[in-house]
Order: structure tokens, then C-alpha cells, then sequence
């Protein structure tokens, strides 16, 4: 048997090969139960859980079970009665000391007539006595020993194979209701050889449950057996910190877009509306202020005056176009609103600013940051989400370049080529929004983009066509990890961010 | 962006065609509008920048110029009106203009069409009836000759519209919706401006019209008057309602009346025409494709503008006076883009030349998030945006406050890190422990160097929630970040760095320390750990102790360019 064996064996199945081994044959678990409960004690086994234990050897080969149905004759309390003497027999006995005769109706007197009826016909079956008119006669003395010795050895039951008799008799005792048959099943147990062996050695003291440097390095090891794991049950759970999903799909459009030959910028969320608004061209009365209302911070105004040269064009342009051709707004300029701090409502607001800190070509930036508006919440929107912005400034910018900038981004993302359609933007002119087809949504449009009015670039003081476009992140992710509510994006529950990150494992780009 | 329902049939008798649902929505698309269709109704989206789309009859002028079956610049029949307005000094609100629409055809539907065209004007170019006031009458209903536009005292008498009683003015402002919603406007003192024709007020601009001069679906011909406090504005209007509305009859008939006040003497509309005069290489150069002269002239016709050749690079084009959305020339560019078809324009092929470049700060956010998920932190993205209570129940002393917050769960810009990270564990207490996470979110510190007064900084916040927690349980987490960073990192008693006293009052003393790098002064200070006290876990309804470590990234990211 090799030590390192498979099998795992209890405490109790261990007991019942040794009871097994030191009965010494096969017994039947009626026996076992009745007839060896000094051996159960001492092997502290309870007699009725012998059974189970026997199907667990029976299943690793210790330990044969045979099911045999058996005949079993056994006397009823009324033929336990008759032990001491049939009717027939006793009314002989009495006959033989009254003179051999008697009259029927002392007999009923003496004995009842249920039993004297009993008799009486028994006796003249057998030959034993004669019956004229009222009076019986004795005949022949005789005695049924056969018949008392069966009932003796069927008092508790006997295998009917056992009893060598003629089956009259039985028959008889059976119609006399002095005997019954019964089929029982009985369960053998037998020892196998393999059985054997184990409840031969001392295996109790050999298994162990873990393999430890001690063993190893003695070379003890040899002496033991190791315990047989459930390895089909499930495991203690285990986690790793894990990063977000969302982080990491933000940082994979952030590769994206490296690999496009953009830089990634940021810039600061508190911004006065010069920056968010003025300089984008939106004029301060205009509904289109309203697109994105915005979060306005409770503090004193910014301080412009390092801005004086830029706010006195941006009026100009604002008011009556300048120089650049316009017609402009026509309305009254207020610089007090331009120095208003407001929570950034696009990152369109950081990509303007960059460009009037870096007015030359080739610029091609990106940003994806926050941005905050005073939106209603609900299931597709929040006061605070992230965005994307990026523009690219050539010395022959062209809306065709523009899409094509566009469809380069879109497919890097696994997003196939984009569907175009005229758009709005107050700073960009011509606009167009971007359709792309997200899984089983069909199309979607995810992106605007457009050039920037020559307003907003006379304003920032560049003098080459800018490209920009830009999309609402969160919307994408929510598409792409096909989720319902934008506030799942930002949940609490370290379960559901597992779940979104094996998600995110299977979700290939591209 | 304004959104109004029209009648389709109105729409298919003005072009004097039927369309597929398909077709019209193509159409409007090229008009940048969106439509969903109803029962008999279209819903359309429109931009706020095309009011003359938002009636039927504006969408068949445009739909008609797409469709070939009217090119070029829309042309009226002006004529002169009998009727003189004279205008007074009515200084909250100076500017008036009239004009009247002949024979059209009306009806309860065009009426409905009417009233939202109206509204939205008010609403958008109106300024919400600040800056321009529509009113429109029967002209039928209206005594000839001479109308005013003065002040009247608040007791003179009118009878508002829908109001079958006459009342005085002062009632009509304080009684009436109108009266309370738009009455203050150009209320001044004990006056208020109207318009009087023959010995009735006809209308209080920008409140109510009179119920004299009220509008039926048997309506033949139309007066429109438009007020304002600034006349480029109050006229732009006039044109869009007077060219718009005069599309609803063949006839296109439209009245001059002659305006005399102190600002100007005129026949007003002006109807007059603007001029742009461009090369087609600017379009072309804009576009990035070549379309040729006769393309684009095509384009522009089709747009309802008019085309002269000048030469064979310059064109002049004539644009309609309700057009005004066109500022430059480049609104132009838009619409022969538009016109010419966009899916026609194919996109072109940039070259990338180099690779772009991370900022140091997202390189080193990298790391970070390496090293403490590699520490078995998870990751948290959470807001900036913080509960105005959470900062008042800690009586933290600093606060950035948003005026016009969308509710009081985002109504503090975050200043403190550490009270984000501890309100996060907050709503985990039934994870199971320990609870090991992170955040690398913005946050902002005043500032008075800055010309806002603020900056925004990027924090990593740790918070470690246990049964029982132990200062080494973030102690150890926060050396090993550095350590792996490759710095030296120093915990002191000492807070010398002031931005972090407030937050220090947060955690326990004795069991708190500040974060510094490589040396101990102000400078050198990037962040504070430690566990947080008592009363501020009850204060918040926290259940379990809570170790927390919040480091300064962009201070960090600073050390990280000067060692390099």
C-alpha cells in the first residue's frame, strides 16, 4: 500500500474495519447490533449508524455488502403457549389417568370448549382416540416432540432452511397460527482483503493533514499518510486591491490618443468665466449660456488685470466683431462677469487656454478632466463628470483634416469610423457631432466637434485654423460597459467594482 | 435648445408637397434640427440661433430652397402702410418698431403656430421679453391714422387680453400673470410704456396686448409691434416676424409704417439686404476641398441666399435679413457645407509623425496606483463635490461653497482629502474587513498668489478601516509607496506646512504626524497621516476605527522633475 495514500478514512470507519477484523467472518448488521455490543462499546460506534459508515468502506473498496433475503420461521406467543404441551397431548394425558374414557360434556366442563374442540379434533387426526356418541375413548398414547422442538428453536426466529423437518408439520403449526414466515432482508458485511490490510496496520496514528518543513527535511514524511482534500468545494475568497475600471478606461483613451502623436494637458477646475465662456465666443446674454448651466462658486471675482490687453479685445470682438469681420453680438460687454469663479462646465475652457499660452503650430493637446454643471440628477447625469477636450492646431487646419483627425481617433478606439452630421456650437463654425456605433446601440452620437470661429481665435490671438471636438466621457464608459446609471461609474460597493472589473477584462478594444 | 411642435400638414400645404417621415427628417437634419414625430405633429429641436425655423412657415422657406423649388434670396412685397407711429421719450424702454402682414391665411392651427413663434422669439433673442417685446394684433380692429408710443399713468384704463373687463394699468400689473411676471421690466415709477391707436391702448409692451385688437381664425391682416431697449436687436426681429409670417400667403404682402422718433425717421422694416463679399478660396481653404464655382453658387441658392459673380474667385452673396445667425463669413462656409451635403465631403488622412507624451503628473499617478493595489488597496473614484453637512458636522473651518448648488450632497468644493476618504468608509462599514482603499482625485486650497484665490491639487487618499486599527496600519503602507518612489520618507509631530493644520485637528494626537520627504521643513511637507478620532467617527456615524493618509501629488510630482 503506498503511503501516500488517497484515501481519507474517519475515525469510525477505522473502528468498524477492526471490529470486522476481530470478529473474524462475515456477520450481518443485525448481528453486529445484537450479538456484539460489547465490541460497538468498546469501539464506541452506535450500533445504528453501522449501516452509513458500511456504504462509505463499501465505496472505497474496504468492505464487501451483501443484501440476501432470507426465510425465517417463528413461533407466535400462541405456539409458545403450546411449548409446554399441545391440546391433543394434554387431553391424552388426562385420558390415561381417568380410565381412558371420559364423557365430553365433563371434559368442556374441565377444560372449556374452545380447547376441548381443539383437542378433540387433533387426537382423532392423529389416530389417538375414538369418539362414540358423547364419550371418548383413548386409543393410542402418543406425543409431538418434533413439533415442540421446532417451536423451541423458532422462538426467535429461525432460517426455515434450518429446520430438516417434514413441511406437514410447519404447514400445520402455520395453519394452527402456531408459527409464521417471515422474509427478511439481511445486510453481510465482509471484509476485503485491501479492508483487511488496513485494519491490520495502525493508520489512525499515521494521517496527517498538512506537509510540514519538519517532514520534509527528517525524512519522516515516509511514515504517514496524508489526508485527502475536497478539492471540487469552493475555496475561502480571496481579493487583491484591484484599480477601477473606469480609471483604467480613462487611461486607455489616454494612450489612444499619445499614440496619435497628442499631449496630455490639465488645468485648474476653478476658473473665472473668461476662460468657460468670454473667450469662447459665447456672448454673456445669450441663451446658448444656458447649454451648461453653471456651478458658480460663492467667493470674491477672480483678478483680471494680468488679462487687461485680452479682455479689452474680447470686448471689442464680443460687442461689434472687431476687426475679424464679424457683426459680433451687439450687446454691452460686462467685465464683472468675465472675473466671476465658476466650477469649470466644459474642458473646452483648459484647451482655449493653452492655445492663448501657445499660439503657434503644430499643436495637438488633449485633456480629459472634470467638469461640473448644474444638472438634475438622475440616472444619465450628475453635477460632476469627466470630459474630454482635445484640438489640433495646423498651418492648413481644413474640415477635412478635421475628420480625419476625428476618424483616426475613432477607430484607434475600437469605435469604427464615425457618421457625420452638421452641428451647433456657439465657438465652432463649421460644427459637426460625431455618430459611432457602440456595441447594440447602433449609432450614438458621442462626440461635437467643429473649428473655432475666427472671433474666438482673434481673441486668443491665433492666427491658424484650430480643430476641436470634444466628449462626454462618462457616457461613453456607461455605453461601453453597458451601464445604465452614470452613478454606477462612481459606486462604493467593492463588489460591484470587482464585477466591473472582470467585466472590463473581457471587453477587448477593438 | 428651444424645442416646438408643428402641424405636418401645415408644413406639406406651405411647400405644396407630402414628405415620408424619413425624408422630413433628413431635411430638418440638414437644417441641424432634430424631429420626432407625433400624431400629425412634428416635435423639433431647433437651435436658438434659427428662430426663424420655430413656425411652419420658416421650415417650408428653408425646406423649399433644399428641395430646389425655391432658389436664392426669399423677395416680399414691401409697400407703405397709411399708418404713422409716433414715438415719445419712453426711456426704460426706447426702441419701437411696426409693420403689418396683408391677406393671410389663418385658421386655429396657424394661431397655435403663431403664439409659440411668439414665445420662443420672447424667450430667446427677447431675453425673456427684457431686451425685445413681440405683440400682435388685428389690424382690422384698429382705427387708422396715428398710433403713440408713450407713457401712460398707472390709471389709465385698458382691457387686457382674454380679460373681457377693463382695468387700469396699475391693476392689470399687479391682477394679471403678465402683469406680475413682466411688469417690472420697464415699469418706471408711476408710468409704463403703451402703445395707443386712435383713443385706445392697444398694447402695454412687453406685458399684455389689449383685447381690442385680439386675434380670430378669420384674421385677414396682421399689425406686429416690437419693443426693445436696443434697436439693432428690435429690428433684426421685426424682419424675422415680417419675412417669416408673410411666407403663409402667395401674396407675401408686407406693410411699411413709418416710425418718427427722436432715434430715427424711417419705413420700417428696412428690409434691407447684407452684403458679404468672399473669395472662394477662403471657402475652399476652410472646407479643404476644392467645390467649384458653379457648386458653390449652387449651395448658397439652395440656402435662400442670393449669389451675384463678381469674378471668377469673388462672389457677392445677399443674405436675408432673418438670417441672423450669420455673423462672418464663416457662418456662410457652414451652410454651403450644408447645402452642398456633407456626406459628399470625405474625411482626410493626417500623418502622425511622434508619439505624444503623458503629463508627469498622470506618470506618476501610475505608479501609485501600482504600488497600492500591489499593497491590496482598491481603487475608489469618487467627487470633488462634497455634502455641505459632512464639513459642518466635523466643524471643519475651511469650506469652498458653491452659490447655486444642485443639491446639498454637492454643495462644497472638496478642500480636505482625508474628510473625503473617512465619509467613503463611512458608506463601506458593512464590507468586510479590513476595508483598504484609495482615491487620486482633484481638491482645491485657497490661494491669494493665484489670480483666482484658488488652486487645484491632486491628492492620493488612503484610508484603512479594521476592527482595530494601529498607526503602523497606514504607517507602513505609506513608507512603502514612497520608498517604491524612490524617496526618503520622514514622519514628524510637527506640522510645518500650514496648509494641513485643519485637517490634523481630524486625527488623533499623539497618533498623528506629517509626511515629509527626504528633509524636515515647510517646503519638504507633502502629506499627514493617522488615525482619526473618536468623536469624529461618531460625529459621522462611523462604527470601526479608521487609520487615514492623504499626500499632496502635485507637491510630490514637483520633487520627482527637480530630482530628475
Amino acid at each position: 500500500m503506498s503511503l501516500f495514500s488517497i484515501q481519507y478514512l474517519s475515525e469510525k470507519e477505522i473502528s468498524l474495519l477492526k471490529i470486522m477484523r476481530e470478529i473474524g467472518r462475515r456477520v450481518s448488521v443485525e448481528e453486529l447490533s445484537l450479538s456484539y455490543r460489547d465490541l460497538l462499546d468498546r469501539y464506541k460506534l452506535d450500533p445504528n449508524g453501522i449501516q452509513a459508515i458500511s456504504e462509505l468502506l463499501k465505496v472505497k473498496g474496504l468492505l464487501n455488502i451483501y443484501r440476501i433475503k432470507r426465510v425465517i420461521l417463528r413461533t407466535t406467543e400462541k405456539g409458545a403457549q403450546n411449548i409446554e404441551g399441545f391440546p391433543e397431548e394434554r387431553l391424552i394425558k388426562y385420558l390415561s389417568n381417568t380410565g381412558s374414557s371420559a364423557k365430553i360434556r365433563d371434559l368442556i366442563q374441565i377444560f372449556g370448549e374452545d380447547f376441548v374442540s381443539i383437542a378433540l379434533g387433533f387426537a382423532k387426526r392423529r389416530g389417538w382416540i375414538d369418539i362414540k356418541e358423547d364419550t371418548i375413548y383413548l386409543v393410542k398414547k402418543g406425543s409431538l416432540d418434533t413439533h415442540r422442538e421446532i417451536l423451541k428453536k423458532a422462538l426467535y426466529g429461525v432460517d426455515k432452511e434450518e429446520i430438516k423437518v417434514d413441511p406437514d408439520v410447519i404447514n400445520e403449526m402455520k395453519r394452527r397460527g402456531l408459527l409464521e414466515e417471515l422474509v427478511k432482508e439481511e445486510i453481510i458485511l465482509e471484509l476485503t482483503d485491501r479492508g483487511y490490510e488496513i485494519a491490520s496496520s495502525d493508520l489512525e496514528k499515521r494521517i496527517v493533514t498538512r506537509l510540514t518543513s519538519d517532514l520534509v527535511s527528517t525524512g519522516l514524511w515516509r511514515n504517514y499518510v496524508f489526508k485527502e482534500y475536497n478539492i471540487e468545494a469552493e475555496p475561502p475568497e480571496i481579493y487583491p486591491g484591484i484599480k477601477h475600471f473606469y480609471r483604467d478606461f480613462i487611461e486607455h483613451i489616454k494612450e489612444v490618443m499619445i499614440s496619435l502623436g497628442f499631449n496630455e494637458i490639465n488645468d485648474e477646475i476653478i476658473i473665472p468665466e473668461l476662460w468657460n465662456f468670454d473667450v469662447l465666443f459665447q456672448a454673456q446674454d445669450h441663451p446658448a449660456r444656458e447649454i451648461h448651466d453653471s456651478l458658480i462658486l460663492d467667493a470674491k471675482p477672480a483678478k483680471l488685470d494680468i488679462y487687461k490687453d485680452l479682455l479689452y479685445i474680447i470686448k471689442e470682438v464680443h460687442e461689434r466683431g472687431f476687426d475679424t469681420g464679424s457683426r459680433g453680438w451687439r450687446y454691452s460687454f460686462d467685465f464683472s462677469k468675465s472675473a466671476r469663479l465658476i466650477l469649470r462646465s466644459q474642458t473646452t475652457a483648459a484647451t482655449i487656454k493653452y492655445l492663448y499660452d501657445h499660439r503657434d503650430p503644430p499643436q495637438r493637446v488633449f485633456i480629459i478632466g472634470k467638469v461640473f454643471r448644474r444638472d438634475v440628477i438622475d440616472a444619465k447625469h450628475l453635477p460632476e463628470f469627466h470630459q474630454m477636450d482635445g484640438v489640433i492646431m495646423e498651418r492648413d487646419m481644413s474640415l477635412k483634416k478635421l475628420m480625419g483627425v476625428l476618424t483616426q481617433i475613432s477607430v484607434a478606439l475600437g469605435l469604427g469610423k464615425p457618421i457625420f452630421k452638421p452641428g451647433y456650437f456657439p465657438f465652432t463654425e463649421p460644427s459637426l457631432e460625431g455618430y459611432l456605433k457602440i456595441g447594440d446601440l447602433g449609432y450614438v452620437e458621442i462626440f461635437g466637434s467643429g473649428l473655432f470661429r475666427p472671433e474666438v481665435l482673434r481673441m486668443i490671438g491665433v492666427k491658424h485654423n484650430v480643430g476641436a471636438w470634444g466628449f462626454g466621457v462618462d457616457r461613453l464608459a456607461m455605453a461601453y460597459f453597458k451601464l445604465n446609471d452614470i452613478r454606477d461609474l462612481y459606486t462604493y460597493s467593492l463588489n460591484k467594482l470587482r464585477v466591473m472589473y472582470s467585466a472590463s477584462s473581457k471587453i477587448i478594444f477593438g | 435648445m428651444p424645442v416646438v411642435k408643428l402641424f405636418l400638414d401645415r408644413i406639406e400645404r406651405l411647400v405644396k408637397r407630402s414628405f415620408s417621415r424619413d425624408e422630413l427628417r433628413e431635411l430638418l437634419f440638414r437644417l441641424k434640427a432634430e424631429a420626432e414625430f407625433e400624431n400629425g405633429y412634428i416635435v423639433v429641436e431647433i437651435n436658438s440661433d434659427r428662430p426663424d425655423l420655430m413656425i411652419s412657415e420658416g421650415i417650408a422657406r428653408a425646406i423649399k430652397g433644399l428641395l430646389n423649388i425655391e432658389r436664392g434670396y426669399p423677395r416680399y412685397n414691401y409697400f407703405n402702410e397709411d399708418l404713422v407711429l409716433r414715438v415719445e421719450d419712453v426711456f426704460s424702454r426706447p426702441y419701437i418698431a411696426m409693420a403689418t402682414i396683408r391677406n393671410i391665411s389663418s385658421g386655429e392651427d396657424f394661431l397655435i403656430e403663431l403664439i409659440q413663434f411668439q414665445e420662443k422669439l420672447h424667450s430667446g433673442i427677447g431675453r425673456d421679453r427684457r431686451k425685445v417685446a413681440i405683440g400682435i394684433h388685428d389690424l382690422s380692429k384698429i382705427s387708422r391714422g396715428e398710433c403713440v408710443y408713450r407713457y401712460v399713468s398707472l390709471d389709465d384704463k385698458m382691457i387686457p387680453l382674454h380679460l373681457g373687463t377693463e382695468m387700469s394699468i396699475r391693476e392689470v400689473l399687479l391682477k394679471t400673470e403678465q402683469g406680475i411676471r413682466y411688469g417690472s421690466i420697464s415699469l418706471e415709477r408711476d408710468m409704463h410704456p403703451a402703445i395707443i391707436c386712435g383713443e385706445d391702448i392697444i398694447s402695454l409692451p412687453p406685458v399684455v396686448n389689449s383685447d381690442l385688437t385680439r386675434l380670430e381664425p378669420r384674421t385677414k391682416d396682421l399689425l406686429i409691434d416690437v419693443t426693445g431697449t436696443d434697436l439693432d436687436t428690435v429690428l433684426s426681429t421685426l424682419e424675422i416676424l415680417t419675412t417669416t409670417i408673410a411666407e403663409n400667403s402667395s401674396e407675401r404682402k408686407i406693410g411699411k409704417i413709418l416710425v418718427e422718433a427722436a432715434w430715427g425717421r424711417e419705413y420700417l422694416p428696412r428690409a434691407a439686404i447684407r452684403e458679404e463679399i468672399f473669395d472662394i478660396r477662403y471657402i475652399n481653404e476652410v472646407i479643404g476641398e476644392n467645390l467649384s464655382l458653379d457648386e458653390i453658387v449652387d449651395s448658397l441658392e439652395r440656402a435662400r441666399f442670393d449669389v451675384e459673380k463678381i469674378s471668377e474667385e469673388l462672389l457677392k452673396v445677399l443674405i436675408p435679413p432673418y438670417r441672423i445667425d450669420i455673423l462672418h463669413k464663416i457662418d456662410l462656409v457652414e451652410d454651403i457645407v450644408i447645402s452642398y451635403g456633407l456626406d459628399k465631403i470625405s474625411a482626410e488622412h493626417i500623418e502622425v509623425t511622434e508619439r505624444g507624451s503623458l503629463t508627469k503628473d498622470t506618470l506618476l499617478i501610475r505608479r501609485i496606483r501600482d504600488i497600492l493595489t500591489g499593497l491590496g488597496f482598491t481603487e475608489i473614484m469618487s467627487f470633488i463635490l462634497s455634502p455641505e453637512d459632512l464639513y459642518d458636522s466635523v466643524e471643519y473651518l475651511n469650506k469652498v461653497l458653491v452659490k447655486n448648488p444642485v443639491s446639498k450632497d454637492f454643495a462644497v468644493v472638496r478642500v480636505s482629502p482625508i474628510l473625503s476618504i473617512i465619509y467613503i468608509l463611512s458608506h463601506m462599514q458593512n464590507e468586510s474587513k479590513p476595508v483598504k482603499i484609495f482615491e487620486i482625485n482633484d481638491y482645491v486650497i485657497t490661494d491669494p498668489m493665484n489670480y483666482t484665490g484658488y488652486r487645484t491639487k491632486i491628492s492620493v487618499s488612503i484610508g484603512v478601516m479594521n476592527y482595530e486599527i494601529s498607526f503602523e496600519d497606514i504607517h507602513s503602507v505609506v513608507y512603502s509607496l514612497i520608498k517604491l518612489l524612490g524617496f526618503h520618507p520622514f514622519t514628524k509631530k510637527e506640522i510645518l506646512d500650514p496648509m494641513w493644520i485643519i485637517d490634523a485637528e481630524l486625527l488623533i494626537p499623539g497618533r498623528r504626524g506629517g509626511l515629509y520627504i527626504n528633509s524636515i521643513n515647510d517646503k519638504s511637507m507633502i502629506g499627514l497621516l493617522g488615525e482619526v478620532k473618536p468623536d469624529i467617527l461618531e460625529k459621522l456615524k462611523i462604527r470601526y476605527p479608521i487609520a487615514v493618509a492623504s499626500i499632496d501629488l502635485s507637491k510630490l510630482s514637483s520633487f520627482l522633475e527637480s530630482t530628475s
